[in-house]
């Protein structure tokens, strides 16, 4: 439990970067499939990216937070490429200008055809998908066994989808007035915000599993899991009500029950990523 | 280059932390911060027997341990801003406090528990084998400290001639992992075939 507070900024980036992330994928599909979204729509969608940009930006915040020494991160300069957790800031730091970069261009009416549009919002979002991958990679530590898998990754790509989703579909929704999110736009929607909410559960559950059967001379495992369990029912119970949301509604409460979809995602969210830094159980000491 | 390492004669430690200590007045380290540390490892049990007496498998040691200045050093591995370097002169693991930035990747990819934050400072600190007492010729001070002469430090190759090649006790990790340059004298209780029943009994300490 005490890892997991000494690593609240962090729960917070992982939370907020993801969900962040994960809208302006969401949106990327939603402008790939709907060829035909109108001009006032597009405009009020370019107003409101600062949404999911803000998460973004306000996640790097609390990732600052957790330095000792903000002021001497230039100097990960040294390491791109060599460190895992330079390759998770220097991936995050590129999403985070692209996607700034695509907000002013699409405001100043750069993106008014659908041809860059499609490719520039999908270059924000490829770079998003990779910083979320480091994001996850960042952790696989020898030292940690239960980090050193692929379920810390699999954890931050359900978030990225269930939150991401849920918040990219209540901006879209408030967009486009004509329905926007009817037939295979929503459709879409709504399958990734189940893959997303099944992918998070599944992978939190595993670490959560791996953490409850480890071994360890430092930590009482066994009363480790015992606090990790309400918080694996929370986040498992959140992220299906979540899900559900993305069914719920027609025009404006459609917009209401997405938008109540995404806080219950983000305390779903950062409950599982709680118990991802609670099952930080050293090899060693 | 003459690589740099500790002993432990874990047959002689009492487990009265005076290394710990020395080192922290020495440093002036805050409450927190501990750059040596002592685990009391313990396990076994007691069992009543039918005769109405008791049987007892329970043991008790203890393990004193700075930074192992690995040859595969695990926080040096993964250091975003290189702060955390091992020196070319003697081998031994040092923060670099005008590159740190206090991340704390260090702490976690450590399987020895050597490094901490110190975020009243603003870096990340460890034992790094007093070497400027070294310069002065003088021996690091837990090692001048213990009153039980469990400890010892020097050139790797002079110690393991000394004392023998052992670098692992429950719970620490295989050396194979980082390559520590450190050896120790096991205690009986340390290689009892119950031994990884055991835990560390002070982790609020350490």
């Amino acid at each position: 439990m005490d890892a997991v507070i000494k690593e609240l900024p962090l729960a917070l980036f992982t939370t907020l970067a993801s969900v962040g992330i994960g809208a302006f994928v969401t949106m990327f599909v939603a402008i790939y499939v709907n060829k035909s979204m109108e001009a006032s729509g597009v405009k009020q969608l370019d107003k409101l990216t600062a949404v999911p940009l803000a998460f973004c930006v306000l996640a790097l915040i609390c990732a600052f937070f957790h330095l000792a020494s903000p002021m001497h991160a230039v100097n990960i300069v040294n390491t791109i490429g060599t460190s895992p957790m330079t390759n998770e800031i220097v991936a995050f730091c590129v999403f985070l200008v692209l996607a700034i970069v695509y907000w002013i261009v699409a405001l100043t009416g750069g993106l008014s055809k659908h041809g860059p549009r499609v490719v520039f919002s999908g270059i924000v979002a490829l770079a998003g998908l990779i910083s979320c991958i480091m994001m996850g990679l960042a952790y696989a530590l020898p030292a940690i066994p239960i980090w050193n898998s692929p379920w810390g990754t699999v954890q931050v790509l359900g978030a990225m989808l269930l939150g991401g989703t849920l918040l990219g579909g209540t901006i879209l929704n408030m967009s486009v007035k004509e329905t926007p999110l009817e037939g295979e736009a929503d459709g879409r929607i709504r399958l990734l915000a189940m893959l997303g909410a099944l992918v998070l559960v599944v992978g939190t559950a595993v670490l959560f599993g791996m953490g409850a059967g480890a071994k360890s001379a430092m930590i009482n495992v066994a009363a480790n899991t015992g606090t990790l369990i309400v918080p694996l029912i929370l986040t498992i119970a959140f992220s299906i009500v979540a899900a559900i949301t993305a069914f719920l509604g027609r025009g404006a409460k459609r917009t209401a029950w997405l938008a109540c979809g995404t806080i219950v995602a983000l305390i779903a969210i950062f409950l599982a990523r709680g118990i991802f830094y609670g099952v930080q159980i050293g090899i060693g000491l | 280059m003459a690589q740099y390492g500790f002993f432990y004669d874990n047959t002689r430690c009492t487990g009265c932390k005076t290394c710990v200590m020395a080192c922290k007045d020495y440093y002036d380290s805050p409450l927190p911060i501990a750059r040596r540390k002592v685990y009391d490892v313990e396990g076994g049990e007691w069992r009543g027997e039918a005769e109405g007496g008791y049987e007892t498998d329970s043991f008790l040691y203890h393990l004193s341990l700075g930074c192992q200045h690995c040859d595969k050093p695990a926080c040096v591995d993964v250091c975003p801003t290189t702060a955390m370097h091992k020196d070319p002169k003697d081998g031994i693991v040092k923060v670099d406090v005008n590159k740190c930035m206090g991340c704390g990747y260090c702490v976690m990819a450590c399987p020895y528990n050597s490094p901490q934050i110190d975020r009243e400072h603003g870096h990340a600190v460890k034992c790094e084998a007093c070497w400027e007492r070294l310069d002065e010729g003088k021996t690091p001070v837990c090692v001048s400290a213990c009153p039980l002469r469990a400890l010892d430090s020097g050139p790797i190759d002079e110690l393991k001639r000394k004392y023998g090649d052992v670098r692992q006790i429950y719970p620490m990790v295989d050396p194979s992992m980082t390559e520590p340059n450190f050896v120790i004298k096991p205690s009986p209780a340390s290689e009892l075939p119950i031994v990884e029943t055991g835990y560390v009994s002070n982790p609020e300490e350490v």
